[in-house]
């Protein structure tokens, strides 16, 4: 791999360590965090959004890409996943 | 929308088969019968697909029945593809049932969800500060000599089996295999009292490390890393009752009800294992307590018995055995929390002070419980349902035998990874 294909990124964290903000170049990198800490939205420099959902157990239930790709999970009651449709 | 449904090996916590929304299996895995399993081949559409992974347990190569190459696979080292096809979820760390989700670009690994690009755990860590500080973080940011296959403690392996260097103190849990091997059974217990549905199981274990031809163990080879072996158990159960039901089991160390279906530490560290007849004046300098002898071993029993309140119908016990270092240079790493940190104590109240472990050499794991379904002799007169308040269940080595059963996860040699 050639110099070229690195670039710096820099990342900025909150007091709670969580990766808040991702530049490289000109381009920024945000993401937000629900209530429970867990990772919420991404938000790409071309304003695409990944977004995922989490339930009381802080269990990943929904995800979605910018594309519109996605997929929603069920879990067991021991927090295993059982299903996913996408 | 396409439904995939996965069925799952509860002992292993590993994929067995999937299926799709109407039922009909798609993939069927062959697992190695170990915790977290590990990922032999994958059949999908009538095609067999044998995995080959580097030594992090990455999917490398897939290859057909005739042993013939049909796909390749490569990583960073924080699991980026730089080339791969969709003819496996299982790629990076695919061995120990990392599940690439290609419409999520994520990796769901059983309790938590891993992204690459970013190589952190989009939520933190279930176990808090277990691991370490960095709730987020994935291994120590250590990612090619770690693995955190349950999403909730990473580990690793070294090569402690090779005679290399002391890990020193461990960070985390760490995984020291090739120390020595377990040795165990079990027996079912006589119920001391039908009425209140009490059953157990004797279970036996044995430490044992080898010897090599000089007749030094596995702890004195290159260096003597550990001055004592304990025991940690954790146990879960899954009941079904005909009424709510309270689960109390008795352990290694006292009564202790336990919610089912949740794994739970059974009375924390048990320094059972002692390395009897093994311990020697003559290395009884802290890091060298281990005598070179052929009874060299760390022994622990358990017989937990089981009470129910209720009429059971299904019901299965769990444990994992793993044996630990108890202190020495791969003992435990302990710290303290000073609480007040992030709340601030009142005037005139000395701040809180906890122990949290920070760190656990693991020298190798077993699992081991047994299973109970409901038995057909209810009452005294042989017949279902005659009187089944009169009556316990009959199973395996209780009088007249029955559909339940004791099992050991293959107890000889390394159990987990």
């Amino acid at each position: 791999m050639e110099a070229a294909d690195w670039e710096l990124a820099t990342t900025t964290y909150d007091v709670r360590n969580q990766a808040r903000y991702s530049v490289g170049g000109a381009e920024r990198i945000t993401s937000t965090f629900d209530f429970n800490v867990n990772q919420q939205i991404v938000r790409e420099p071309n304003g695409d959004r990944t977004i995922d959902v989490w339930d009381i157990e802080d269990q990943s239930i929904l995800g979605q890409l910018a594309s519109g790709s996605r997929g929603t999970m069920a879990l067991n009651a021991d927090l295993g996943r059982v299903s996913k449709e996408s | 929308m396409a439904r995939t449904t996965y069925v799952w090996d509860s002992l292993s916590d590993s994929y067995l088969l999937e299926t799709d929304g109407v039922g009909t299996t798609t993939a069927v895995y062959t697992q190695e019968p170990s915790m977290f399993g590990g990922l032999i081949s994958q059949e999908v559409s009538g095609q067999t697909s044998y995995f080959h992974y580097d030594n992090l347990g990455s999917t490398r190569y897939l290859t057909d029945d005739t042993q013939t190459p049909y796909s390749s696979f490569a990583y960073d080292s924080w699991g980026n593809q730089i080339s791969a096809d969709d003819s496996t979820a299982f790629r990076w760390n695919g061995r120990l049932g990392y599940y690439f989700d290609l419409e999520l670009d994520t990796l769901h690994v059983r309790r938590r969800t891993y992204s690459s690009p970013g190589g952190r755990w989009t939520s933190p860590d279930p176990m808090l500060f277990v691991n370490s500080l960095v709730l987020y973080g994935y291994c120590a940011n250590l990612p090619a000599g770690l693995n955190d296959p349950s999403g909730l403690i990473f580990e690793g392996e070294t090569e402690q089996g090779a005679g290399a260097g002391c890990l020193g103190k461990p960070k985390g849990v760490v995984r020291a295999l090739g120390r020595g091997t377990f040795t165990g059974g079990m027996s079912a217990m006589t119920p001391t009292a039908w009425f209140d549905f009490q059953w157990g199981s004797n279970f036996w274990l044995i430490f044992e490390t080898p010897q090599d031809r000089n007749g030094r163990n596995g702890f004195t080879r290159k260096c003597c890393c550990c001055d004592e072996i304990a025991f940690i158990q954790t146990v879960r159960s899954q009941f079904k009752t005909t009424t709510t039901a309270t689960n109390l089991l008795y352990w290694l160390t006292d009564p202790a009800t336990i919610p089912p279906g949740r794994w739970t530490v059974d009375g924390g560290l048990v320094p059972y294992g002692r390395f009897y007849g093994a311990y020697n004046e003559e290395y009884a300098t802290p890091g060298r307590p281990c005598k070179p002898n052929p009874q060299s071993y760390a022994k622990m029993g358990d017989t937990p018995h089981v009470s129910v309140i209720g009429l059971p119908t299904i019901y299965r016990f769990e444990a994992e055995v793993c044996a630990v270092c108890m202190s020495g240079n791969e003992g435990i790493d302990y710290g303290l929390d000073l609480e007040s940190t992030t709340v601030p104590t009142p005037a005139g109240i000395a701040p809180s002070i906890s122990t949290t472990i920070k760190g656990v050499t693991v020298y190798g794991c077993v699992k081991w419980g047994h299973d109970m379904i409901k038995g057909t002799r209810w009452g005294p007169d042989n017949a279902e349902g005659a009187n089944p308040l009169q009556n316990s269940f009959e199973w395996s080595g209780f009088s007249g035998g029955g559909p339940s059963q004791d099992w050991v996860n293959t107890v000889t040699g390394w159990v987990g990874r």
